[in-house]
């Protein structure tokens, strides 16, 4: 593609596509379609409802888990931490701070709602309002786990991008923990927990971008291979 | 080892084309998707989205308006019905073209043509050196359409899939089933006439 003519009808490309075809080209092909299209109707119109009882049973199983869970980490709010997470033998007031800073949010998720719990019983005044950010912090943390594992399948495809990415998440969980640690010193609690919360959105957004780039590698990974096809 | 893609993406800001088409050809690829589930608007917008780009490169092939919505209708219907089989082999775009061009093709031979009768009306009135100084020609738009349209049928295919669809010479042997080497000379045939053509018009 080196010649002028060559060169000229590349640069101009768009301008050689002017012709527009005549509308009932699409009505045509529309009406064509038609009996193909109430044949397919049926396994369509039956997905909503199976999609619908299927969101039903998960609420209703996760309701189920969560009065258990709850209920059960009440009942014994102390012991309860130990139970979830067993602590390496240090100084002991600190090996529980120490021990969470290597966790990952998926340890987190576990920990969160007892210890909170446990907190709750000495403050019985600010319980509505921390259960709620309590469980807010939950949601996020399971969100992050969910989408932890969902990273975690590309390390096998791409180790050093993955290393790169959870590297990052990494810096901003050290931020979790460290105001975690604050927490039950801290004065403003709320200021804290609010600074938690925001901090698990921010891995949660990271972690988004972080996927959206995969799709898009992946997405280019095909479009290598098209180009040596050749694309429109 | 890092993927190309991932450092054109991070580092390479310059290249936001480059997003700008790996975004283009998802949303694409969404669109296919809803097809499959079947999902009718989908269809109309895939169709809005090609229709004008799959309808000139038939025109320039089959060079008969008529013809070429008749390619057009039979092209999509063909490729909505078999949207299943569309595998990501390559880009929904690229797939489709081809089907639309062996569809053109098939036109054309179904009003007569044979792609070798053109060696019978080469060389006639070609002379043998190039002497159509191409680097002193000024090429318009419109001129080049209507030279193409002048073109006879044989040599406006191989001319208009390389020059117009981008295919290269192997590929254009396989869909028109014919050997390399004739391509090759076709095209660069195709190419003087086409250049001749060009200049007359000026000229006159």
């Amino acid at each position: 593609m080196s010649s002028p003519l060559e060169k000229f009808i590349l640069e101009n490309r768009s301008a050689f596509d002017a012709e527009s075809p005549d509308p009932h080209v699409w009505e045509k092909i529309s009406e064509r379609m038609e009996p193909t299209d109430s044949k397919k109707e049926a396994p369509v119109r039956s997905l909503p409802l199976k999609r619908w009882l299927s969101v039903a049973a998960a609420v209703f199983v996760f309701g189920l888990t969560t009065v258990f869970y709850f209920s059960r980490h009440q009942n014994k709010a102390q012991t309860g931490l130990a139970d979830i997470k067993p602590v390496k033998t240090e100084t002991p007031g600190h090996s529980k701070e120490t021990a969470r800073l290597s966790d990952s949010p998926a340890v987190i998720a576990k920990a969160d709602p007892g210890r909170e719990l446990k907190t709750n019983a000495e403050e019985q005044s600010t319980a509505p309002a921390l259960t709620e950010e309590n469980k807010e912090m939950y949601y996020y943390a399971k969100l992050i786990e969910l989408k932890h594992e969902e990273l975690k399948t590309l390390e096998k495809d791409e180790p050093l991008l993955y290393r790169q990415f959870s590297g990052d998440v990494q810096k901003l969980d050290s931020v979790y923990h460290v105001l975690k640690i604050q927490l039950p010193n801290n004065s403003n609690r709320e200021q804290v927990i609010e600074a938690m919360i925001s901090n698990l959105q921010l891995q949660i957004g990271l972690l988004n971008k972080q996927l959206n780039i995969i799709k898009q590698i992946k997405h280019s990974k095909k479009s290598a291979y098209e180009k040596a096809y050749k694309s429109v | 080892m890092q993927h190309p893609a991932f450092l054109c993406v991070l580092n390479n800001r310059n290249k936001r084309l480059n997003l700008l088409e790996l975004t283009a050809s998802f949303q694409i690829d969404e669109l296919v998707e809803r097809c499959r589930q079947g999902d009718k608007k989908s269809y109309g917008e895939l169709y809005q989205k090609y229709a004008k780009a799959m309808y000139n490169t038939s025109l320039r092939i089959v060079n008969h308006t008529a013809d070429a919505e008749d390619v057009l209708q039979e092209s999509f219907f063909d490729a909505f019905a078999a949207i299943d089989s569309f595998a990501y082999k390559s880009t929904f775009g690229a797939w489709l073209k081809r089907i639309v061009i062996n569809k053109s093709i098939n036109a054309l031979r179904k009003r007569k043509m044979v792609i070798i009768d053109i060696e019978k009306t080469t060389a006639l009135h070609l002379p043998e050196e190039d002497s159509y100084d191409e680097d002193a020609m000024k090429f318009k738009v419109e001129e080049i359409k209507k030279a193409v349209k002048e073109l006879p049928k044989g040599y406006r295919t191989v001319l208009s899939l390389h020059l117009f669809e981008g295919y290269d010479q192997e590929e254009i042997a396989e869909i028109l089933q014919i050997s390399h080497a004739t391509v090759r000379t076709q095209y660069m045939r195709a190419k003087q006439k086409l250049l001749l053509i060009i200049k007359q018009g000026v000229l006159s």
